[in-house]
C-alpha cells in the first residue's frame, strides 16, 4: 500500500516539548511519518500518548508552553515548522485542514453555520458574499445535510452533534486541501452516527484524493476505514504498518497488547460471563419497579414545546440482577437513571424501590433511602469534589448512616481495597488520579453503604479501551462479592454485554425491546435493536440514517421513518410492548418478520 | 497499568499529576513574578507592619499640640511638619493606620461573611421553583436595591442615619460591599451546581443546605479572598472619604481623610505638608491592596496558570 510514491506531507524527526514550571515534558519524541495521496493513516494510542500534540505540531500550532524543538514537516517543499505565522495562515485551511473533535465547541455559537462557512471561504479566496453563500450551501449539501438552504441559517446549537460534525467536515473540505487531519472526529458520537460520519469522510476523501490522517483511540475505526496504521506510545511511534498486516501479526509487543485487549473486549471472551444471572424468577418481588415513567422537559423560549425525554417506560430490576439500558444519546436512558435516583422529578408514572413508592416521596423522606440507591457517574473526575481528598469523597455517603468516625474510616479503607486503590491514593486529591483511578474512587463511593441498587450512568464511556476493560472486570467482581443490583446505562454494547444478564433497548424515550443478553445478541426482535447491534459489529456503508431531534418525535412508531420493514400501520399508532416469550418483550408490529431474517455475519477482509 | 501523565493540548496545560506545589508557594511565586505584584506585596506588608508597631515608632503623641509650632514646614524634629493646630503630622500619619486599617479589615471581613452566605444561597437555590428559589430571588432583588445607589452615597446615608464614629463607618462599609461578594459567589456556584459531584453529594443523602455549604462552597471560596484584597483598598478609601466629608471619625483622632480635609485649606497659602503626606499614605495603601488583589485574581484564573 505505502509504496513511497505520492507522498504529500512528510514529517521527519518531530519532537515537541512542554516547558512547564513543573519541569520539561516531552510530549512528542522524534516522530517521522509520511502521508500519501488518497490514503488514510490511522494514528492510535491511549489518552496522553501525545496524539493531539503531534497533530498540533504538524501544523505548527503547538500551544504555549509547548514548542516544537526539533524536526521538519514538509508540504509542497515548504517546511511548515520554519514558516512565520503569516505564511502559515496561507497554508492552514487551504492546503492542510484539521477536523476537530467536540464539534459543538469548535463552531462559533453566535454565527450561523452558513456565515461560518462563508468566512472560511473568504479567508482564502476573493469571492462576493452571494457567491460565498452559494458555495456554503453546496458544501453543506456535499456532506449530506438535508435542506441546506434553510439549514445554513441555523446556529450551531440547533444542530445535533452528528450534524455539527458534518459541518466541520464541510468546512475542512472547502478548499479541497491536500492534507486532512481528523483529530478524534467521532469521539462522543453515537455508534450509528459515528458510522455515518466516517462513511461520509471516507467517500469525500476518495473523491478529493487528499492525504488523510485520522487520530483515534478506537482500533475498530482503523480496521474498517484506514489503509495504514501508526501506533503511538509515550510520544514515540512504536509501529507503522499497513492495516492488514497489523491485524494479522503486530510486530511490536505494545501493539500486540493493545490489539489483544481490544479483541477480547469486543468478543467478550476474557470477561467472565455475567455472574450467575438469577434467571427466570418472575415470582420474586422486584427491587425496583418502574411503571409508565414520563419526563418532559420544557423548551426554553418555547412554552408550548416540550422535550419528551422519557415517554412511558416500564421495567423491573430483581434483587441482585444487572439490567442494561442501552440506546443512542437522546434516547432518554440517562434521564431514566436520574429519575430513579430522584435527582430530577418525574412528570408522570411511578417508581417503587424495595416496596416503597419513591416517586411520590418528599425530598426529606427520600434521604434515608439514598444510602440504598447509589450512582456511578459518567465523568470520573467531575463527579468527585475537587476540594476534598479522595477518602473524604468516599466517606460522604457514609456520614448519613450514623456510623462513628473510626468506623467510617475503617469502611473507607475497606472499599478502597475492594476497588484496588491504595490508602495513599485515598489521601490524594481527585485531580491527582488518572481517569481510571478516579472512576474506581467513584465506584468505591457508590458501594460504601452496601446499597441494594447501583445506577451506573455510562461509567466507561469516557475511558480508554484498556481502562474500560478494567472497570468492567471490577464491576463484575464487586457484584459477585456484594450481590447488589445494577442498572447499567450505556451505549457501549460490549460493556453492557459482559456485565448484564438482561438488556432493555431504548429509542426516543421508549423501551423497544427487553431480552436476556444472550438472546438479544443472538437475535433481535426489533428493527432498532438490530440497527444498534449491527452498527457495532458489522458496519454497512450503504445505509445512512437521518438524524432526528427529540422535539419532533414522529407520529406512530418513532422508528418508522428510518425503519426498513415499516408498514403504513407503523406510521399511525405506536406498537405496544408485547411479550414474545418468557422474559422477551418487543414493541414492533413486525417482530415476526425479523425472526425470518437472521442476522448474517459478514466476515470482513 | 502505570498511569500515563496526561498531556492534553486541547485543554491547555494540564496540571501535572503527582506533586503539586502548595497553594501558598504558588501564589507567592506568581505575585513575585510581576512588578505590580511586588509593589502590592511590599506596600501591603509595610502598611500592616506599621499598623502593628505604630505606638512604638511615633515620635510624639498624635493628639498632643505644640502651641508654638503652627504650620511649621518639615524639619529634623518634625519630619512632616506640623498642622494648623500644632500637631505633629508624621506621628499622625503613622498613628492613623490604627484607625483606618482595623476598620477596613473588620468591615471587609463582615461583608465577605455576609456576602458569601447570601451568595451561596442565591447561587445554589437560584432559578429553581419552590421556597429556595423564592428566597434566592428576594436576596438578589435586595442586593439590586443596594447596588443601585452609588457606594459612597449609600454609605453616607447609613452613617447619617446611625451617627458617625468608627463602628458605624465599619458597619456601613460592610453593607455596601456585601453585594459584591454575593454576586461573585453566586456566579461561581451557578456554574458549578450542575457538576456531577454536586449530584453525587445529593445521592450521598446530604440536605440541600449541607450540600450547598459543605460540598459546593469550598470550591468557590478562593475568588472571594482575592476580591477581599481589592475590597480592602476601597474600604480604606471609603473610611477616609467619609471622614473627609465629616461623616466619619471626628477630630482629633488621627485619620487620613480627616487630615487631608483639614490640611487642604492651607495648600493655597503654600503649606502643603499637612494634607499631602496623609494623602500619599492613603493613595499608596489603596494602590498596594488593589495591585495585590489584581495579581491574585490573575493567579487564580486557570488561563493564567503556566
Amino acid at each position: 500500500m505505502s509504496t513511497g510514491n505520492g507522498v504529500v506531507l512528510s514529517a521527519g524527526g518531530v519532537s515537541t516539548t512542554f516547558f512547564t514550571h513543573g519541569g520539561e515534558v516531552t510530549a512528542v519524541r522524534d516522530v517521522s511519518l509520511d502521508l500519501h495521496k488518497g490514503q488514510m493513516l490511522g494514528l492510535v494510542g491511549e489518552t496522553g500518548c501525545g496524539k493531539s500534540v503531534l497533530v498540533h505540531s504538524l501544523v505548527n500550532q503547538v500551544r504555549f508552553p509547548g514548542r516544537v524543538v526539533d524536526g521538519e514537516v514538509l508540504l509542497d517543499g515548504e517546511d511548515l515548522l520554519t514558516l512565520d505565522e503569516r505564511s502559515l495562515r496561507r497554508v492552514r485551511g487551504r492546503k492542510i485542514a484539521i477536523i476537530g473533535s467536540n464539534p459543538g465547541a469548535s463552531l462559533d455559537p453566535l454565527a450561523t453555520i452558513g456565515d461560518q462557512l462563508g468566512r472560511a471561504i473568504t479567508a482564502h479566496e476573493k469571492v462576493t458574499a452571494p457567491e460565498a453563500t452559494a458555495r456554503a450551501i453546496e458544501a453543506l449539501e456535499s456532506v449530506g445535510i438535508p435542506d441546506p438552504e434553510r439549514r445554513k441559517d441555523a446556529h450551531p446549537h440547533e444542530l445535533s452533534v452528528g450534524m455539527a460534525q458534518r459541518v466541520l467536515i464541510a468546512m475542512a473540505l472547502l478548499h479541497s486541501p491536500d492534507v486532512i487531519i481528523a483529530d478524534e472526529p467521532t469521539a462522543g458520537l453515537d455508534v450509528t452516527v459515528q458510522r455515518q460520519v466516517l462513511n461520509l469522510l471516507r467517500r469525500l476523501l476518495a473523491d478529493l484524493g487528499s492525504a488523510t490522517m485520522v487520530v483515534t483511540r478506537d482500533l475498530g475505526i482503523v480496521a474498517q476505514y484506514c489503509d495504514d496504521l501508526a501506533v503511538m506510545r509515550d510520544g514515540s511511534l512504536v509501529e507503522h504498518t499497513p492495516v492488514a498486516s497489523f491485524f494479522d501479526r503486530p510486530s511490536e509487543a505494545y501493539s500486540r497488547d493493545l490489539l489483544g485487549r481490544v479483541m477480547t473486549s469486543a468478543v467478550g471472551e476474557s470477561t467472565p460471563a455475567p455472574a450467575a444471572a438469577p434467571a427466570a424468577q418472575p415470582a420474586a418481588d422486584p427491587l425496583l419497579s418502574v411503571r409508565d415513567l414520563v419526563k418532559y422537559f420544557p423548551v426554553r423560549g418555547a412554552p408550548h414545546l416540550k422535550v419528551h425525554a422519557v415517554n412511558g417506560v416500564s421495567f423491573d430490576v430483581a434483587p441482585g440482577e444487572a439490567l442494561g439500558l442501552v440506546g443512542e444519546s437522546g434516547s432518554g436512558k440517562t434521564t431514566v437513571g436520574r429519575l430513579v435516583l430522584r435527582l430530577i422529578e418525574p412528570t408522570g408514572g411511578t417508581i417503587d424501590f424495595a416496596g416503597e413508592r419513591t416517586s411520590e416521596m418528599s425530598e426529606a423522606n427520600m434521604r434515608p433511602l439514598r444510602s440504598r440507591i447509589q450512582m456511578v457517574f459518567q465523568e470520573p473526575h467531575a463527579s468527585l469534589n475537587p476540594s476534598t481528598s479522595v477518602a473524604r469523597n468516599i466517606d460522604e455517603p457514609l456520614r448519613v448512616t450514623g456510623m462513628g468516625r473510626r468506623q467510617r474510616n475503617e469502611r473507607v479503607r475497606e472499599v478502597l481495597g475492594m476497588v484496588h486503590l491504595s490508602e495513599a491514593d485515598g489521601e490524594k486529591f481527585p485531580h491527582q488520579l488518572s481517569a481510571g483511578q478516579a472512576q474506581r474512587a467513584g465506584i468505591a463511593r457508590a458501594i460504601g453503604t452496601e446499597p441494594d441498587l447501583v445506577v451506573l450512568d455510562e461509567p466507561t464511556s469516557q475511558l480508554d479501551i484498556a481502562i474500560r476493560a478494567e472497570i468492567i472486570d471490577l464491576l463484575n467482581e464487586i457484584s459477585g462479592q456484594l450481590g447488589m443490583a445494577y442498572l447499567f446505562i450505556s451505549h457501549d454494547l460490549t460493556a453492557v454485554r459482559s456485565v448484564c444478564s438482561r438488556i432493555a433497548v431504548m429509542y426516543l424515550g421508549k423501551i423497544v425491546e427487553v431480552a436476556p443478553t444472550a438472546e438479544l445478541f443472538a437475535n433481535q426482535r426489533h428493527p432498532y435493536s438490530k440497527a444498534l447491534l449491527s452498527s457495532v459489529l458489522y458496519p454497512d456503508p450503504a445505509a445512512a440514517l437521518p438524524d432526528f431531534r427529540l422535539e419532533a418525535v414522529p407520529e406512530g412508531c418513532h422508528l418508522h421513518p428510518r425503519c426498513p420493514i415499516a408498514t403504513p400501520e407503523c406510521g399511525v399508532t405506536y406498537p405496544p410492548l408485547v411479550e414474545l416469550s418468557a422474559q422477551r418483550h418487543a414493541a414492533c408490529y413486525r417482530s415476526d418478520v425479523l425472526v425470518a431474517t437472521p442476522t448474517v455475519r459478514e466476515e470482513r477482509k | 497499568m502505570d498511569p500515563v501523565e496526561p498531556i492534553d493540548a486541547t485543554l491547555g496545560p494540564a496540571p501535572l499529576t503527582g506533586r503539586r506545589e502548595s497553594p501558598f508557594r504558588y501564589y507567592l511565586r506568581f505575585v513575585l513574578s510581576r512588578p505590580a505584584g511586588i509593589f502590592g506585596l511590599v506596600m501591603v506588608s509595610a502598611v500592616l507592619i506599621i499598623t502593628i508597631i505604630a505606638p512604638w515608632i511615633i515620635p510624639y503623641d498624635p493628639e498632643k499640640t505644640f502651641p508654638g509650632l503652627i504650620l511649621e514646614p518639615p524639619s529634623g524634629a518634625h519630619w512632616f511638619g506640623t498642622d494648623a493646630t500644632g500637631l505633629d503630622v508624621f506621628s499622625r500619619v503613622i498613628a492613623a493606620t490604627r484607625t483606618d486599617i482595623p476598620v477596613a479589615f473588620a468591615a471587609t471581613a463582615a461583608s465577605m461573611a455576609i456576602g458569601v452566605i447570601l451568595g451561596v444561597i442565591a447561587g445554589y437555590f437560584g432559578e429553581r421553583r419552590g421556597l429556595g428559589g423564592a428566597v434566592s430571588e428576594i436576596i438578589m432583588r435586595i442586593l439590586d436595591i443596594f447596588q443601585a445607589f452609588p457606594v459612597f452615597v449609600l454609605a453616607l446615608v447609613l452613617v447619617a442615619a446611625a451617627g458617625s464614629g468608627a463602628l458605624n463607618v465599619g458597619i456601613a462599609i460592610a453593607f455596601v460591599n456585601a453585594p459584591i461578594f454575593a454576586r461573585l459567589i453566586r456566579g461561581q456556584i451557578l456554574g458549578l451546581r450542575r457538576m456531577p459531584f454536586v449530584e453525587a453529594a445529593r445521592c450521598a443523602g446530604g440536605t440541600p443546605l449541607r450540600v450547598a455549604f459543605h460540598n459546593v462552597m469550598p470550591n468557590v471560596i478562593s475568588p472571594a479572598f482575592v476580591q477581599a484584597s481589592v475590597t480592602l483598598g476601597f474600604a480604606i478609601l471609603l473610611t477616609a472619604g467619609l471622614s473627609f466629608v465629616g461623616a466619619g471619625v471626628a477630630a482629633p483622632t488621627p485619620e487620613w481623610g480627616l487630615m487631608v480635609a483639614s490640611g487642604g485649606r492651607h495648600i493655597i497659602t503654600g503649606e502643603w505638608w499637612p494634607s499631602v503626606f496623609p494623602g500619599l499614605a492613603l493613595g499608596g495603601t489603596i494602590l498596594g491592596f488593589a495591585f495585590l488583589g489584581e495579581v491574585m485574581g490573575q493567579a487564580i484564573n486557570p488561563l493564567e496558570r503556566r
